[in-house]
Order: C-alpha cells, then structure tokens, then sequence
C-alpha cells in the first residue's frame, strides 16, 4: 500500500538522489543523536570529559604563566577558560569532521543519503555538547558577580560564527581527506599553530604590533573576542575585527561548499 | 509503455572507476577535479547499459562476479553518479546493498532501528507505527535494548533485514543479502518482498542464487563484462548464463 504522497510523485522521472521518503532535515536529527550517543558510551565521566580536558589544559596554562613566569592578568582563570572551552569545542569539530567520511566509508558505499550532513551533524552535535558546557561555565561567570544577560548577545554571535567557520573548514577537508589521507596528519599541526595563532591563553593587547596583522586576520580572533567581551570582560570588541572575521567565516564557507559540491558525488567510489 | 508506468530508465549508461593506488593526487586536481579522468587510468564497470522497468515489476539481475550487478544497482540507488548517460527513477527508493549498513555496534538494537532505519527511507511516523513489527519480524525482541556487539551474526542479519523489508518504497533494490540467514527467515523474507511486489514495489534483486531469482523474479536481466547480454523470461536468461559460463 503506497502511502498517497508518493503516488502524487511517483509519475515524475529524476535522478535518484535523494528519492527517499524522509526528509534531509529528519536524517540530520537522526545522525546528531547518534553521534551524542556514541560520543561517551562505555565511559565512567561521560559528558564530563568535555569539561575535564579543557579545564586540564586552563590548570597547565595557568601554571606557566601565573605561578612560573608571573604575567597573569586579572580574572585569568576566567579569562582563560572563556577561551579554551570554545577552543575544545571547535577542536574537536575540525578533528572529528575532518576524518567523517573516512571514518563512515562502508555507509557512504550502501546507503544514499546527502553527503552533507554527515560533517554537519558532527560539527552540531559538538556545538550541542558545547553549549551544555557553555551553560554551566555561564553559571560560574554569573555566581561570580558578571552581568552575563548584558552582554550576553556576544557570546550567541561568537556561537553562530564559530559554526560557520567550522562548517566551512570542515566541509573542505573532510573530502579532500578522501583523497589525501596526509590532510588528516597536517591537521594536528595546523591546529596546534592556530591554538597559538589565536588569542586564547593571551590577550589581543599583548601581541607585538609587527605580528598583530597575522593574529587579527585569523577569524577565529574576533570569535574569542567576542566570547571574551560575552563572557568575561563586557568590554564591546573592535567592530573592525568582528566584522573582517564575519566576512572570512562567509568567504571560508562559501568555498567549503564550493570544494565539496564538487568533490561530494565522487565520494562512494573514492572513500 | 506508458510513460507513467515506468520506474527505472537507464540510457547509455557508462560508469568508470578511476584506478590511481600507485599515486596520490596533486594538490590542484583534489582542489577541483578538474578532467580528473584524463589523467587516471580507468576500469569501465558498466558499457553502455539501456533498460527500463515498469512498476511492480520483479527483476533479478544475475551474472558472474566482477559483471557489474553492484554497480549497476549502485547507480540506480544514486550512490554512484554515472560517468556518462542517465538513470532516472520514479518515486522513492530504498536500497539493501549490505544488511546492517548503517548500524553502529555501539548502540543498541532499538537505536539502531531509529538511526538506520532513518537512512533506509523510514519517515519517523513509519518508524513509530512499525517498531514493534520491525522487531517481530527480526525475532529480537528479547534482546533489543542491548549493544549489537553482543548480537549473534543472526540477529544482527534478522534485524538489518527485517528493518529493509519495512521500508515503504516504491523502489526496492536487494543485493545478494537472502543467502545469509537459515532457511526459516529466509522464506520469511521472501514471501515478505513478494507481499511487497503485490502491494505495487518495484522490486530489482541481485543474486546469485540462481533457483531464487526464478521464485521471486518474473523478468531477468544478464550482465556479462559490464554490457547487458539478455533481457527477458527468468527461465531463458537464466538458460543463456549457464551457456555463457560452459
């Protein structure tokens, strides 16, 4: 027994992509879920981890630079925490998108869904994971005397800003990974260099001005700008930063999107 | 034929895979493809291959290993785009490539049912009306709230079949998965796809199980080297097979 819209349908000869009966927008809610899910079976801390290892990497850099070289600034554990949670989280986006169709190869090769939302639902379901973070470390920055609804409109651009910069890189490497598994490699390394290029576990202010251009023209810059400014300093960021750091993440995903439509079909007999 | 009628039209359909183990691409070619073939050495899995089938029709695809079967099945799933012609489908598709494809170990039975079934071509509301069949059907319902890690080979088969013959297309493309499971299930199975094929399915089944393809197929098609060599009754291309392997 057909069901009476697909009888409405059935005349009409296409291309079989996307010829299933459920929504892209379903099969996305579906993989997001698997994805939360398998994230932390079999595992004492579960969603702890994702604040474990970031707070682990705040104590490491605390340590270095308030009680070894004594530079640290007012509010630094805040400071720094606004920084590395976002970081975790974008971190573990890029690493994970990066390898997603290698690491779903036998499902690529049997089932037809859109390409795309397999990158996609990782970098969500790490966005989610993320914002349960967010959440609790809001409540700190609360408990601890911020005016956080005053400001906290910096914080929901940061977030949109940083899912689109994430969609953006992902989308490019996760097929070019297809076709050289060296990206895979590299991007351990491009991302250690990010960590520093960007201003996490340092302040804007600090940096030389002969390498300021280089740190101002990493968009992730104005992301932790804006998290800084949501989170803890409620200082509004450079306009011009925020701006040029908007315009890169549009530029960067709409070259994503460019480089995976036109890898994207070739994926089955590739990965 | 009227033209409302037909499910599946492949025209001239080539598809090639590119054979490039010895030498990873070049940075420019993996930034854009462009003339990727040009440079590659490629295999043609298909030569130009021309059909078409009607709804609710039954048609096994049978031939030697390496004769493009998958492949061809593969395309008319939309996994594989063609390197040249055209597949065109009317209405939606479901494809059984491998059973348990789409599972994640990890999960249990009933996730698995939500996730795969998600990208069988199950909608939601399907899913919530058919559960328990689904379940049924895969005899697992003892076990299904634990891990498929612990699920004997059976069952996982049992429940990635059962899950396949639940879904509502009005394409239903199976290859070679019938020849797992014990006798029992796989009756089931079969009176399943064709209650299936009565209701109006389009059913393409690829197999090599030869006495199969004549209890569920009415028409036949033979591939030989990637070219269509026969098209017709079961019982004659079935016939011309079995010369063309003596």
């Amino acid at each position: 027994m057909q069901n009476h819209e697909s009888d409405r349908v059935i005349d009409e000869l296409r291309p079989p992509g996307g010829s299933s009966l459920v929504p892209p927008m379903e099969i996305l809610r579906v993989l997001v879920l698997k994805e939360l899910k398998v994230k932390y079976k079999r595992s004492i801390l579960g969603f702890l981890w994702s604040l474990v290892t970031p707070i682990a990497l705040a104590a490491v850099y605390l340590f270095v630079f308030v009680y070894v070289y004594k530079v640290g600034q007012e509010d630094y554990v805040k400071f720094l925490l606004a920084g590395i949670l976002p970081w975790h989280a974008f971190n573990l986006s890029l690493l994970a998108g990066t390898t997603s169709f290698v690491d779903n190869g036998p499902t690529i090769r049997k089932v037809y869904f859109p390409r795309i939302l397999l990158p996609v639902s990782i970098i969500i379901a790490n966005m989610v994971n993320f914002l349960m973070v967010l959440a609790l470390f809001s409540l700190v920055v609360v408990i601890t005397g911020f005016p956080l609804w005053l400001h906290f409109h910096w914080v929901v651009l940061a977030l949109l800003l940083q899912s689109l910069l994430s969609v953006g890189v992902v989308l490019t490497l996760s097929v070019w990974n297809v076709y050289l598994r060296d990206i895979q490699q590299l991007i351990s390394i491009f991302l250690m260099v990010l960590f520093f290029a960007t201003p996490i576990v340092y302040d804007l202010s600090l940096v030389p001005t002969a390498f300021r251009p280089f740190i101002l023209a990493n968009p992730l810059t104005s992301v932790m700008q804006m998290y800084r400014a949501g989170l803890v300093t409620g200082v509004a960021p450079d306009l011009g930063v925020i701006l040029l750091g908007a315009l890169e993440s549009l530029v960067i995903l709409a070259l994503g999107y460019w480089v995976f439509a036109r890898l994207s079909p070739h994926l089955a007999k590739e990965v | 034929m009227e033209k409302s009628r037909v499910a599946v039209v492949v025209e001239g359909l080539i598809e090639e895979f590119s054979i490039s183990e010895d030498r990873a691409l070049s940075f420019k070619e993996v930034i854009s493809r462009f003339r990727l073939s040009r440079h590659h050495k490629t295999v043609r899995a298909l030569e130009d291959i021309t059909f078409s089938i009607s709804r609710q029709e039954s048609v096994g695809l049978i031939g030697a290993n390496g004769s493009g079967k998958s492949t061809l099945l593969r395309c008319i799933a939309g996994i594989l785009p063609p390197t040249r012609g055209n597949v065109l489908v009317a209405g939606s598709i479901s494809s059984l490539i491998e059973l348990g494809a789409g599972f994640h170990l990890e999960l249990t039975g009933r996730e698995n049912v939500l996730l795969a079934g998600a990208l069988f071509g199950l909608t939601r509301a399907q899913l919530d009306e058919k559960f328990d069949a689904i379940v049924d059907f895969a005899e697992v319902r003892e076990e299904i709230d634990q891990p498929i890690r612990s699920y004997s080979s059976g069952m996982y088969v049992r429940l990635g079949f059962s899950l396949a013959v639940h879904v509502e297309p009005n394409i239903f493309l199976i290859d070679e998965v019938l020849a797992v499971g014990d006798e029992h299930f796989q009756r089931k199975c079969i009176r399943r796809i064709g209650e299936m094929n009565e209701q109006g399915v389009t059913i393409i089944f690829v197999s090599h199980d030869l006495g199969l393809v004549k209890k569920v197929c009415r028409r036949c098609i033979l591939l030989h080297e990637g070219r269509l060599a026969e098209d017709g009754e079961p019982e004659a291309v079935i016939n011309a097979y079995l010369r063309l392997i003596d």
